[in-house]
């Protein structure tokens, strides 16, 4: 099997999804991964108080 | 085939991401209430209602499932899987679901524990935001190593002891423990009682542990369901020729 290293499996994502599709893609996890951790606007982030003590993280 | 995996590992995330949502409804919410009660000095200063708060808090829990079981159980587990130490599909999902503990929570909590509402820490904000994150950066870093040692111990010693090779891994993570010795002493003080107090460290870390548990679970499952159906619909690149000559 050719995909049965890293590198390969890097390879088939160059040939599977487009560039385009790759970029949606990070920019929306990068996106949610910010508004749940570092979005410091007060509503968002007392809002997010229980979540983060039941995360482990704490900010106060 | 990488849409296939990252589809797979959003739906591990949905998983446990309602379990999760679940934790924080059920015991996160109503504790974190409770744990409020005794701070006297500072009447409770919050710009929304503690209903929107547990509302945003479980729809946050739900959401942190479905990115991680995207980006650790999709992308991650795509691209490592041929290296991935661990012989059946199962044990693969849970040393992936064990590496994301260790890295997210496992290792900061060694510098940084987690706190119970209300307690004062001595140091700022961003000076614990840079420990967690390089903490997180010391546990993927050690958990990389460790399945590199294993690799190399069970290639060195001929496939002949796996004790030998999980061993050698496990020490690469001794390095974390020393790290967290170097970090600057954050001394806290609180209103809680420290009873209360331990129970919130233990149920703070029962929760991830459990939440990590669910989403290799899940995984665990759904790739032994996806292995076990014969694919009936093969990738046009790696679909072998079908056309039989007479």
């Amino acid at each position: 099997m050719t995909t049965d290293t890293v590198h390969g499996r890097i390879e088939r994502v160059r040939i599977d999804v487009t560039p385009t599709q790759l970029t949606l893609m990070v920019a929306s996890i990068v996106a949610a991964g910010f508004v749940l951790l570092f979005l410091q606007d007060p509503m968002v982030h007392d809002s997010m108080h229980n979540f983060r003590h039941a995360v482990g993280v704490t900010c106060h | 085939m990488f849409t296939e995996y990252v589809t797979r590992g959003a739906k591990a995330g949905v998983v446990g991401g309602v379990a999760f949502g679940l934790f924080i409804a059920l015991v996160g919410n109503p504790l974190i209430g409770y744990a409020e009660t005794f701070e006297h000095s500072h009447g409770h200063s919050s710009t929304v209602s503690d209903t929107v708060a547990a509302v945003v808090s479980v729809v946050g829990g739900v959401l942190l499932g479905v990115l991680l079981g995207i980006v650790v159980f999709g992308a991650i587990y795509y691209f490592l899987e041929p290296v991935l130490p661990g012989g059946s599909m199962d044990a693969e999902s849970y040393l992936l679901g064990g590496a994301g503990f260790i890295t997210i929570s496992g290792a900061p909590w060694l510098a940084l524990p987690p706190q119970p509402p209300g307690v004062e820490q001595s140091l700022s904000v961003d000076v614990r935001i840079a420990w967690y994150a390089l903490m997180m950066g010391a546990g993927a870093l050690s958990c990389g190593l460790a399945g590199y040692v294993y690799r190399r111990l069970r290639r060195r010693f001929d496939d002949r002891s796996r004790a030998i090779a999980a061993f050698g891994a496990t020490t690469m993570f001794g390095v974390l423990p020393v790290v967290a010795l170097v970090a600057p002493a954050n001394s806290v003080t609180g209103p809680i009682p420290s009873e209360l107090a331990t129970v919130i460290r233990a149920v703070t870390a029962m929760g991830q542990v459990g939440f990590w548990f669910v989403l290799a679970t899940a995984h665990a499952w759904l790739v032994r369901r996806d292995r076990s159906i014969p694919e009936s619909e093969t990738d046009p690149i790696d679909a072998p020729s079908m056309a039989v000559e007479p």
